[in-house]
C-alpha cells in the first residue's frame, strides 16, 4: 500500500472520529437530542467501518484488534509522531 | 479505564525544525494552562460530581486531553528533531537540552515543571466548574500566544489553531455543565452551598425559619 492511500484511510477515520467526539461531547450535556442521537450512530457507523479499513492495511488501532494470522505488528508499526504507515 | 489508539487526534507533519519555537509549545505540554493540567483536573474532578451527565463531560473532555498531550508532544518532538549542536546552542533550546536532550518532559516556556499546584479538584461542582471554564479560555490565549510565535512555521499553525478550536468547545460544554449543575440545586439552596456535600447543611433544612 502507497503512503498516500494510507494517509487517506487514516484521514478518513480521524475526521469521523472527530465528528462522533464533537457529537458524543454534545450528548453528555443534551442526552435527549434525538437529532444528534441519530447523527452519532450515523457517523460512529461510518467510523467503524473506516477503522476496519485502516487496520487491513496499516495494522492494529488498539491493541486488541491485534490478528491473530500475523506478527506482533502491533509493536513494529510505526508511533504516529514518526512516520505514516507504508 | 483507558486503552490507547494508535493514531493522533489531529495529524502533525512538521517539515521545518524549529528549536527556538520548541521551546515556547512545550508551555502547552507542561505549563500553568497546559493539556497535563486540563487532563489531570477533569479527570480528577469526576469523583465529586454528582450528576451523570457532567461526570460523562469530564472523563470525555479529560479523555480527549490526554490526547492533546500527545499532539503537543508530537510537535515539540518533531521541532526538535536532528538539531545540529549548532542550531541547540544559538536558540533558547539549550537551557532545556542540557536535562533533557530532545526528550520530552513537561515544562512551562520558562522552564518550571509541570505541578498540580497550577490546578484544583475543589470537590465542589460548582467551584470546579468555573475553573474549568476559565482554564479553557487560560489555554486558548495561550495558544493565542503561540500562533503569533508560529507564523513562520505552517504545519505548527495548523496544529496549533485545532487545538485552539477544541478550547472554545470544551469551554461551551462545560457552560452547559454548570446550568445542569444549577438546575440541579435544590430551590432552597439559593446561597449554592456544594451540592456534593452539604446534603444536610443546617441552612438548607431550616431556610427562613
Amino acid at each position: 500500500m502507497h503512503n498516500q492511500q494510507a494517509n487517506e484511510l487514516l484521514q478518513t477515520v480521524d475526521e469521523l472520529s472527530m465528528v462522533s467526539l464533537d457529537l458524543a461531547l454534545y450528548l453528555d450535556t443534551h442526552p435527549q437530542d434525538e437529532a444528534a442521537l441519530e447523527a452519532y450512530f450515523k457517523y460512529n457507523d461510518m467510523l467503524r467501518a473506516a477503522k476496519k479499513e485502516y487496520q487491513k492495511y496499516c495494522g492494529p488501532l488498539t491493541v486488541s484488534h491485534a490478528d491473530p494470522n500475523e506478527q506482533w505488528v502491533w509493536a513494529m508499526t510505526p508511533f504516529p509522531w514518526q512516520k505514516e504507515c507504508d | 479505564m483507558f486503552i490507547y489508539e494508535k493514531r493522533l487526534q489531529y495529524p502533525v507533519n512538521i517539515k521545518t525544525t524549529d528549536a527556538k519555537l520548541a521551546t515556547a509549545i512545550i508551555s502547552q505540554l507542561g505549563g500553568p494552562d497546559g493539556e497535563t493540567g486540563a487532563a489531570m483536573r477533569y479527570l480528577n474532578q469526576r469523583f465529586a460530581m454528582p450528576y451523570n451527565e457532567v461526570t460523562a463531560c469530564l472523563t470525555d473532555i479529560g479523555t480527549e486531553e490526554l490526547g492533546h498531550m500527545e499532539i503537543v508532544a508530537s510537535v515539540v518532538y518533531q521541532l526538535t528533531k536532528n538539531l545540529s549542536m549548532a542550531e541547540i546552542e544559538k536558540s533558547g533550546f539549550y537551557q532545556y537540552y542540557v536535562d533533557h536532550t530532545t526528550g520530552i518532559y513537561p515544562v512551562s516556556a520558562a522552564g518550571v515543571p509541570w505541578s498540580a499546584d497550577s490546578m484544583q479538584s475543589t470537590g465542589d461542582p460548582i467551584a470546579d466548574l468555573h475553573e474549568n471554564m476559565a482554564a479553557e479560555q487560560k489555554a486558548r490565549l495561550t495558544y493565542d500566544n503561540i500562533l503569533r510565535l508560529s507564523k513562520d512555521n505552517p504545519d505548527v499553525y495548523d496544529a496549533i489553531k485545532f487545538l485552539r478550536a477544541r478550547e472554545i468547545v470544551h469551554f461551551q460544554r462545560f457552560g452547559e455543565s454548570l446550568r445542569i449543575v444549577q438546575d440541579h440545586l435544590d430551590s432552597k439552596n439559593f446561597y449554592a452551598f456544594n451540592p456534593a456535600f452539604d446534603k444536610n447543611a443546617p441552612c438548607l433544612d431550616n431556610c427562613g425559619d
